[in-house]
């Protein structure tokens, strides 16, 4: 049975317009300034990194003596600790999870399906102040006499205890990932219900868009094993202020038998799957960008909702392939093995199926779909690299070395990113009623473009060849010596991805201002969004609409006027 | 059945709002559903932890822990089935269509205040196991079988806790209950007080065979 919330009046005072409100659209735009607010931020940690790896003992430019003045503006080594910390911590749950998640899941899921909201307006609102909570916690951190956490974004035991953590650092971010994981888990069970139960009539499960099956998949992925983490945080916390021993054990631990590489097994039982939660949006937003902008109907669309949600599955069953080098028993380093070879299948069909809606299309070169192309190439690449890292022998040499790094950053940063951008700028017009400029978007592709695979396929480059992540000077090592220039050549590249991301900041502002008002439907896609005005009104639709088609109906020639139809129209044969 | 919206004329209104209601009531059971199988994950999470530990040890409990009474967890979980078993009663006489709706709605109102007591005795009861451990010098940091006491009833309480406000708020809205908003009361916030109330007697339950009994 599908329910329509009643249309309520829209709210008049500027609390409840913009920072208390239950209307989705504005939720997903608060998601969206959260998050590329953080994205700046880790961004500039990434800078700092990369500086202290190619100019070492050189201070950073401008902000490095206000930053450091004790060490002339050089990032000392705690900090450089620090620094990896917080950035991978920051990019996974304070920047990718608010935008691609928060911020266009609970933009395009009511809109999409034909609803007015989400299934609870009210866990909404509570979801992102959860989660503005969460980001002052990690960013007090920083203040703290001793600093913020630098075990790591995976936080492993005994570095993280109170033994080889002091201070408060990374008790605060426990906590504030443990209240983070509180708000997902929230937003989870919200997008989870509101596509089970409000999808307008005649949209079965496969009438949804794609980007609809990513979200729908992420939350359920979210749902099931962000409380995991949870709990291994929890008792992370315990262990450091109330001297359990949960996770001590052998020199460190003053008394009892915990077990350190438990928590690496209850972390990586979330951690593989949140890398899926990360990816699983993109894909389906990319799998939808490319039928659009190729004008014809998604290759295999059916094959590809299955292949995601097959991914989804068999991701709970591959984690042991982060622990390879924990001297775990060899039949069961193999059967992860095995499995992780098997997630390779479904994801060779989603790429396959990307092949086959790109192939003889009437492709529209619009920046939404630079960067869906752009995701194809990346994708492509990471997710070959991580054949290697899936496989036991080849892992135990690239283990923790920077093969890992470019390999992730791939398929996460890159792949995720671009993702991202393209979203931001399709739905750009729908937000703000205004076009984004598109010269500007096809410079910022490029200059992402270049510099990301600069960055991370040098990363690939230098981790072959043997340099460890997390060290603060590689250089002292002799045989690193040689990977110095390659380094140079990264940090290069990682300054141009980052100058290049002011331009998408200038532009995303001066389109917000002045920026040539939007059509209703300036792209020509099918989809329920844009048969609203941009922006929608506040109750969405106002008569729900009646489903009678797929998303991808596109390149009929039977179809008179346009060479698409919305999914309200009546199916046209071919 | 399919509901266009609440301007669906084509329906009588009180068989629209019979509808409305009946699909709320379907898709919060849904949510509540979701909420309780991932709120059991952190649970399922804390016994496999205390699976490795407990099958990893060569002796259980490991050696250098005084033996202690376990009266309190006993009395623990006593009160909280008790209280699980009051919750169904109040289910029940709010449901007995025979009496009238004001004495149903008192003697339901009994149960559940009676319930909440419960609980809290149950959160006493769990403070005198702890306090009993600490005169035993059986600290959280002594070992990792106290440290699984203690983690894993600090955790349970904390859950308990919001438990015993949602019951709080159970009988502020029976105090406020009429016939008309009767059966949406009880197809949702009751039912989904109750079955969190219950799940939280089922963890402890689990937890007490695990760490006391076995």
């Amino acid at each position: 049975m599908t329910y329509a919330h009643p249309i309520h009046p829209a709210p008049t005072s500027f609390l409840k317009k913009y920072v208390f409100s239950f209307d989705h659209k504005v939720i997903g735009k608060q998601f969206l300034w959260y998050g590329i607010f953080f994205l700046g931020i880790g961004g500039m940690m990434a800078l700092l990194i990369r500086w202290t790896l190619a100019f070492p003992g050189q201070p950073f430019p401008i902000l490095g003596n206000i930053l450091f003045p004790h060490t002339n503006g050089v990032v000392p080594p705690d900090t450089y600790a620090m620094l990896f910390t917080l950035h991978g911590t920051i990019m996974i749950f304070y920047a990718i999870t608010p935008i691609l998640i928060g911020a266009f899941g609970n933009y395009c899921i009511p809109l999409m399906i034909g609803a007015r909201d989400m299934a609870f307006p009210t866990l909404n609102m509570l979801s992102f102040h959860l989660a503005v909570l969460s980001g002052l916690i990690l960013l007090a951190s920083l203040f703290l006499p001793l600093g913020g956490a630098a075990g790591g974004w995976t936080s492993y035991p005994t570095l993280s205890t109170a033994i080889g953590s002091p201070g408060a650092g990374q008790t605060f971010w426990c906590l504030a990932i443990f209240v983070l994981g509180a708000s997902s888990t929230m937003g989870a069970i919200n997008y989870i219900t509101t596509i089970i139960s409000f999808r307008a009539p005649g949209m079965g499960y496969f009438d949804m868009p794609l980007t609809i099956w990513g979200l729908w998949l992420t939350a359920i992925l979210n749902a099931i094993f962000i409380p995991v983490l949870g709990a291994g945080v929890l008792l992370l916390i315990f262990d450091r202020v109330f001297g359990t021993t949960f996770f001590l054990a052998g020199a460190a631990a003053t008394s009892g038998a915990g077990d350190p590489i438990l928590f690496q097994h209850v972390f990586w039982i979330f951690g593989h799957p949140e890398v899926y939660i990360l990816i699983l949006p993109a894909w389906g937003i990319v799998s939808d960008f490319l039928s659009f902008f190729s004008r014809k109907p998604a290759f295999g669309a059916k094959a590809t909702a299955l292949a995601m949600t097959t991914i989804t599955i068999l991701s709970t069953l591959v984690y042991g392939h982060h622990m390879f080098t924990t001297q775990m028993s060899p039949l069961l380093t193999q059967t992860f093995m095995t499995l992780t070879m098997t997630i390779s299948i479904p994801s060779a069909i989603l790429f396959a199926n990307w092949l086959g809606t790109i192939w003889k299309g009437s492709i529209q070169f619009h920046t939404p779909m630079l960067f869906s192309l752009g995701v194809v190439f990346v994708f492509g690449l990471g997710g070959l690299t991580g054949l290697y890292l899936g496989t036991a022998t080849t892992d135990f040499y690239l283990h923790d070395t920077y093969f890992v790094v470019g390999h992730f950053h791939y398929t996460m940063a890159a792949s995720v990113l671009l993702g991202g951008f393209g979203a931001t700028y399709f739905w750009f017009p729908k937000m703000f009623g205004r076009m984004m400029n598109e010269f500007w978007g096809k410079v910022h592709f490029w200059g992402t473009m270049i510099g990301l695979n600069g960055i991370f396929a040098g990363m690939l480059v230098v981790g072959y060849a043997g340099m460890h992540r997390r060290l603060y000077n590689p250089f002292v090592y002799d045989f690193m010596k040689n990977l110095a220039p390659m380094n140079t050549f990264v940090t290069y590249a990682a300054l141009l991805m980052g100058a290049t991301q002011i331009i998408f900041v200038w532009n995303f502002i001066h389109s917000l201002l002045k920026g040539k008002i939007a059509d209703k439907n300036p792209w020509n896609v099918g989809t329920l969004e844009w048969t609203l005005t941009s922006p929608p009104p506040v109750h969405n639709f106002d008569q729900i609409p009646v489903v009678k088609c797929g998303p991808h109906e596109y390149g009929n020639p039977n179809v008179k006027g346009k060479d698409f139809q919305y999914q309200t129209e009546e199916l046209v044969k071919i | 059945m399919t509901i266009i919206s609440s301007q669906d004329f084509s329906k009588e209104e009180t068989q629209l709002e019979a509808e409305n209601q009946q699909a709320v009531t379907d898709y919060s059971t849904l949510a509540f559903g979701i909420a309780i199988f991932s709120w059991g994950m952190l649970f399922v999470t804390l016994f496999l932890g205390y699976f490795v530990y407990r099958f990893s040890q060569p002796i259980w409990p490991p050696l250098g822990i005084a033996k202690f009474s376990i009266l309190y967890p006993i009395l623990s979980t006593g009160s909280i089935l008790l209280s699980s078993v009051l919750l169904i009663f109040a289910r029940l006489k709010l449901l007995n269509r025979k009496i009238s709706f004001p004495e149903r709605m008192s003697q339901a109102l009994k149960f559940v205040v009676l319930s909440f007591f419960l609980g809290l005795g149950y959160l006493v009861f769990q403070k005198l196991l702890l306090l009993q451990l600490d005169n035993l010098q059986i600290y959280a940091g002594t070992n990792i079988f106290s440290s699984i006491i203690y983690g894993f009833t600090w955790i349970h309480a904390g859950h308990l806790l919001l438990g015993l406000f949602a019951l709080l708020f159970l009988i502020f809205r029976l105090n406020k209950l009429t016939e008309q908003t009767e059966v949406n009361f009880m197809k949702r916030s009751f039912k989904s007080i109750e079955y969190f109330w219950h799940f939280l007697g089922m963890v402890w339950l689990l937890m007490f065979l695990m760490l006391f009994i076995f």
